[in-house]
């Protein structure tokens, strides 16, 4: 079945209940199914057909989720663009996806779309403060199109950090997210007595996910606006009264230390549920101590796996809470060797994930899609790790040189790019190093030519340049929060740059950090 | 230097260079996608170390960091505390 057919299908057993609910007001199911038919007609109208691209660019509202569902229900892809990325990487997104049609908030047209030179392929915009009559129109036909779609047609498009630059989006199919909706609403489990808060936004594969298996499971979703004040969010959870709430590492650790989340009492919250990097164990007992009714899930996955592989089952979380669990229903994970053996139960090797989550590849890359998956449709996922005898997956590392930081996983070859562009640098080496807060922290080494003239002002000034460069391209997530200037790297004997001793110090060169 | 002014020369030079902000003290700095989480997390820490205070969980709301003039009446009465 096709997600937007299965949320009719909620809307009549569901019809009056709240399905969305943002501080400016609620949308009930009937509500949203209705508008998103409507919408879907005028989208049809404006030429969206079947496989084609809708993006969507602003905060979380009721009008942005409408889209999404407008856009499955008229046949097309929907793309929620990432309102933190500078006109000239949105611009890059768009060329890459070629949406026939934006839905963008006034803000973002006004500060991004409007700075992209004319040529680039954003179809045609509709801003939606200008769009009242949006979805107040009759569905017409019923918001029922000739379907061409199947179940393996591709329904989002997720850009993601991939290396090498070029942003990289992930295909995922209406069978995929059925898939993850499927296992992740059973085993949790979530049904229509349950409400959930939103602080992910939708760009990010965790938030989609919620939506569709919260929306499709008839429960209620709360949005809150940003994540700015843990203790705003904290008073949400204790007002919305929902009985679920996720998040990345990182909002749990700003919760614990900048709000009062352990002492206050949620007797409504059910569960949470970490994704997205590693929880230190020691932030696992706080939570545990301080709530100890309180299911904490520790969920592992991909993007390209929609995006869940693994979670682990709440009342082991004691004895493994280093652990991110078993496979979720329906999918398969293998720890191979570089020959693509499966490596004897205990050993570390690469993380391999099979199963109907797995995406459908990247779009329009196909060499790409062929390096992370193989012939038997199996996703390599470039994690580390091993399976301990009850079939609990313990991650060991990277193959690649990704760095996670507050649930971001970013590519130092992308961070380097835009090192390499600024004026000087002739040598760019990003490393992440650990941090307390975001797990894991951004840092640039740079070699610059001509070698600076001694003295901190000009090392200074230089760092600040490229700083301001890097902060210019990339989102703050993003970009370095420590700038190291070298007149030269140190060397392995074959010339490679030795990470090793250029995370130790200074050594023997001249090396600047500058905070 | 004013403390709105030492706040938004670090905002502008450490968090977001975007050359259309202006220094404006009574700007909402939280509508407009100015700061992110993190880096409203960031300027926080920021905000500790460079005025020796310590920002207690319950003051950490938008009616104090909203503004440079909200923030600049919450380092001065931060720092008259301490």
């Amino acid at each position: 079945m096709l997600l937007h057919e299965r949320l009719h299908d909620v809307a009549g057993r569901l019809g009056d209940k709240v399905a969305l609910s943002f501080a400016e007001g609620a949308l009930t199911f009937a509500e949203l199914d209705r508008r998103s038919r409507a919408l879907a007609a005028r989208l049809r109208a404006l030429g969206v057909g079947p496989g084609d691209r809708v993006a969507m660019l602003g905060d979380s509202c009721a009008a942005l989720v409408v889209a999404l569902w407008a856009t499955l229900n008229s046949g097309g892809i929907a793309v929620y663009l990432n309102e933190q990325l500078a006109p000239e990487a949105l611009a890059e997104v768009l060329d890459d996806c070629e949406p026939v049609v934006v839905i963008a908030s006034r803000r973002n047209a006004d500060a991004k779309l409007s700075r992209i030179q004319p040529g680039r392929r954003m179809g045609r915009v509709l801003v939606l403060e200008d769009e009242g009559g949006l979805f107040v129109g009759s569905p017409g036909n019923g918001g029922r199109f000739p379907v061409t779609t199947s179940e393996s047609d591709v329904a989002t498009i997720v850009y993601t950090s991939g290396s090498m630059g070029r942003p990289k989006g992930v295909c995922l199919s209406h069978r995929n997210w059925n898939t993850t909706v499927r296992a992740v609403s059973t085993h949790m489990p979530i049904t229509a007595d349950d409400s959930y808060l939103m602080v992910v936004p939708l760009h990010y594969v965790h938030g989609l996910m919620q939506l569709f298996v919260h929306t499709l499971s008839g429960a209620t979703i709360h949005f809150a606006k940003d994540f700015l004040f843990p203790n705003v969010v904290l008073d949400q959870l204790v007002c919305t009264r929902v009985t679920g709430f996720s998040g990345v590492p990182y909002h749990f650790a700003a919760l614990i230390d900048r709000s009062t989340f352990l002492q206050t009492g949620l007797p409504h919250l059910r569960w949470i549920t970490v994704t997205g990097g590693r929880m230190p164990p020691e932030r696992v007992a706080q939570i545990r101590k301080a709530k100890p009714a309180l299911e904490i899930h520790i969920a592992y996955g991909q993007t390209e796996c929609a995006p869940r592989a693994t979670a682990l089952d709440p009342r082991r979380i004691d004895r493994k809470p280093d652990s991110v669990g078993s496979p979720i229903p329906g999918v398969t994970v293998l720890i191979l060797d570089d020959e693509g053996q499966e490596v004897p139960q205990g050993e570390v090797g690469e993380v391999v994930v099979a199963g109907d989550n797995v995406m459908v590849g990247y779009w329009r890359q196909l060499d790409a899609t062929a390096r992370v998956i193989d012939a038997l449709r199996r996703l390599h996922t470039g994690d580390l790790g091993r399976l301990d005898e009850e079939g609990d997956l313990f991650l060991a590392g990277r193959r690649d040189a990704m760095i996670k930081t507050a649930g971001e996983r970013v590519f130092a070859d992308e961070i380097e790019a835009v090192l390499l562009q600024c004026e000087g640098v002739v040598e760019a080496v990003v490393v992440g190093v650990p941090d307390e807060l975001a797990g894991q922290r951004i840092e640039a080494h740079v070699r610059v030519e001509p070698p600076l003239p001694a003295g901190d002002a000009a090392t200074q000034h230089l760092a600040d340049r490229i700083r301001q460069q890097c902060l210019s391209q990339l989102p703050f997530a993003r970009a370095p929060k420590a700038y190291h200037i070298w007149a030269e790297f140190p060397r392995k004997p074959n010339g490679k740059v030795d990470r090793q001793r250029m995370l130790q110090g200074p050594g023997s060169v001249l090396r600047a950090a500058v905070g | 230097m004013t403390t709105q002014q030492q706040v938004f020369e670090y905002i502008r030079t450490k968090l977001n260079p975007n050359a259309s902000l202006k220094f404006d003290p009574a700007q909402n700095l939280l509508g407009d996608g100015i700061l992110d989480s993190l880096a409203m997390m960031d300027l926080i820490v920021w905000l500790e170390q460079t005025f020796g205070i310590t920002i207690e969980t319950e003051d950490l709301v938008p009616e104090n960091f909203g503004t440079l003039n909200a923030m600049a009446v919450y380092v001065a009465k931060a720092c008259t505390v301490a």
